[in-house]
């Protein structure tokens, strides 16, 4: 176990190393000149003032030189400014990063919740009517872009009933307001869990469908373990193995088309924000969102292997595998 | 022999097809992908030119006889740019899935070749490029520098391969285990002739599953780069487009452009998945458990 957290750590450092030169690589390869953009266009300004404002945003320096300073100044907390309009690049992260934490976490217990009940119920009644449903859904949710399903919500609920709010996270003068906040939640809430759900419902039905199938249950049935207790204990303690596994790349939904879903619905989380600061080439915030994301997705593939590990008290001598 | 070989291998493509067939929603699938892209390819050709031109006495018109889907923000025919919009969409999804998958398969064999230090190596980047999201890795590339066709196509087809690559390694690995390809390495084939003679062909089963998936990966991906106005340039139409132009229009009611792209999209990505489990259960009958 000891040799596995010590070639995790390492990989963990070469996996934000990697990120962060991605960041920087593309940050500095793209085309668009951040000095040019702050002024409005290079046309308004003398060589002189170009070259001042360029040296005091580092610019002037050899890239190698500029990707350590970042670094440097980055995990000295000093996140810069926006380009765009000279914010502190902290606080504005910090202000997203609990917006899209509240809606993620929230939208993946119901992710897990609702896929394992609905996986078993499937798996269980393999060739029903409810499982022909259910693994419908699971099909369509698989097809379904977020994007769309956010607007047809919208659509719905917004402007034909006008239920819900369509967007935002508290109403004009509300603030604190917990049921407001709910309210605003329930959409975005709904657009993530349909349009995410449906991998791991099929997944959980497979692995059902696969214990359901070995000796393990039919021994529990020799030996009078109630069938209540072999159909809802087993199936959910074997899939969720396959099911952590696979939830890794999008542990924060933020990950996925979360991103595009906070647009649509105007949250402001890290998933807007990175959208507008991408449109608007700002690139100290980019990059911290890029650095943040990236940081967010790492910090969920260790919690998905804890998971695993837990569960699996097989692994816990030597840790899966690498 | 030559004669033998070649009926049993017919035997064998006959048995595949026939396994594809008894999955009737595959067929569904299949014959679902033909008629779009019939559809988008002939659309344009059949339906009357003149109505996808602008013509700003009709902007937002409500679905009628004229428009049957109703007319976009310059009071052009929504079912002669949705039909337009097919092609680009397909297009995208088809090229950028053809170069996601060359790249994995050459990162993945190359991995799978070289055990010790370089795969490891080569596993640990893909864990560390794996760790960036691909939509925001997408989204970072587009939102820079002018769009064009070729530029999304490149983008997506470059950050979608490492899925393909970790499977190709893995299904490699289990192959350079088996006494067909131990016996060829005794034999004395080179490393070329057991790569393109005998992993590569002996992949193509779930690497066919794996490309008919991407295909509709990529049409989302292109729909949500271009819905955001990042993917393919707004002159052309396609139909995240034809939903990035309707946004602003949703809240005024004009429900027609957003409803009717986004239905094309969930139905064409819901057909290739389902030839793609088509495909899966042909080739692995095991895990047949058709749903």
């Amino acid at each position: 176990m000891g040799r596995y957290i010590l070639l995790r750590t390492v990989s963990i450092i070469l996996q934000l190393l990697v990120i962060s030169l991605l960041a920087f690589a593309i940050m500095k390869m793209a085309p668009g000149d951040p000095v040019a953009s702050l002024v409005g266009g290079r046309e308004f300004m003398t060589e002189a003032d170009f070259a001042r404002v360029a040296h005091n945003l580092g610019l002037d320096q050899p890239v190698y030189a500029q990707y350590i300073m970042w670094l440097e100044k980055f995990l000295h907390g000093d996140w810069g400014h926006s380009i765009r309009d000279g914010r502190d690049v902290r606080a504005v992260i910090w202000a997203g990063l609990g917006a899209t934490l509240v809606l993620g976490i929230i939208s993946w217990v119901i992710i897990a919740v609702v896929s394992v009940v609905l996986g078993c119920l499937a798996g269980m009644r393999a060739h029903t009517t409810t499982d022909y449903a259910i693994s419908s859904f699971a099909l369509v949710s698989f097809a379904t872009p977020p994007f769309w399903l956010g607007l047809i919500l919208i659509l719905v609920f917004s402007v034909t009933f006008d239920l819900l709010p369509s967007s935002g996270r508290v109403s004009h003068g509300a603030e604190g307001d917990l049921a407001d906040y709910l309210r605003h939640l329930v959409l975005p809430v709904t657009c993530i869990v349909l349009t995410h759900a449906g991998p791991y419902i099929r997944l959980v039905r497979g692995s059902v469908r696969d214990v359901l199938g070995t000796v393990l249950l039919s021994g529990c049935t020799c030996t009078w373990i109630t069938s209540a207790y072999s159909g809802m204990a087993l199936p959910p303690a074997k899939c969720a193995d396959p099911v952590c596994d696979m939830g890794r790349p999008d542990f924060p939904p933020a990950g996925g088309g979360a991103f595009v879903v906070e647009w649509v619905f105007g949250w402001p989380g890290i998933g807007r924000l990175f959208l507008q600061v991408a449109m608007a080439r700002d690139y100290p915030v980019l990059m911290a969102a890029v650095l943040v994301t990236g940081a967010l997705v790492i910090i969920g593939n260790l919690l998905a292997d804890a998971c695993v590990i837990w569960l699996n008290p097989k692994l816990q001598r030597f840790g899966p595998g690498i | 022999m030559a004669s033998i070989a070649s009926i049993s291998v017919k035997r064998a493509w006959l048995w595949r097809a026939r396994m594809f067939a008894r999955h009737r929603l595959a067929c569904v699938g299949l014959v679902g992908i033909i008629s779009i892209t019939l559809l988008s390819l002939l659309g344009p050709i059949m339906l009357d030119a003149s109505l996808q031109r602008v013509n700003l006495d009709q902007m937002f018109s409500a679905p009628s006889v004229t428009y049957p889907l109703g007319t976009d923000q310059l009071g052009r025919d929504l079912l002669w740019r949705i039909m337009a919009g097919g092609q680009t969409s397909l297009w995208v999804g088809l090229v950028a899935t053809v170069l996601a998958t060359t790249i994995g398969c050459g990162y993945g064999v190359v991995s799978a070749m070289h055990a010790g230090p370089t795969d490891r190596f080569m596993m640990q980047l893909l864990d560390a490029i794996l760790a960036v999201p691909v939509l925001l890795l997408v989204i970072v590339v587009q939102a820079v520098g002018d769009s064009s066709l070729l530029k999304v196509i490149l983008t997506i087809g470059f950050a979608s391969w490492m899925g393909t690559a970790r499977m190709v390694r893995t299904e490699c690995l289990r192959l350079l285990q088996s006494t067909f390809i131990q016996a060829a390495i005794v034999a004395g084939a080179s490393s070329w002739r057991i790569v393109f003679s005998h992993l590569l062909p002996n992949t193509l089963g779930p690497l066919t599953v794996v490309v008919t998936i991407g295909i509709g990966q990529a049409v989302l991906l292109e729909a949500t780069l271009s819905f955001l106005n990042l993917g393919v340039p707004s002159a052309l139409p396609s139909w995240g487009n034809l939903m990035g132009n309707g946004m602003s229009a949703v809240l005024g009611g004009a429900w027609w452009t957003i409803v009717f792209p986004g239905l094309m999209i969930v139905t064409t990505v819901l057909c290739i998945n389902l030839v793609g489990d088509g495909l899966r259960d042909m080739i692995s009958p095991r895990q047949r458990d058709g749903c």
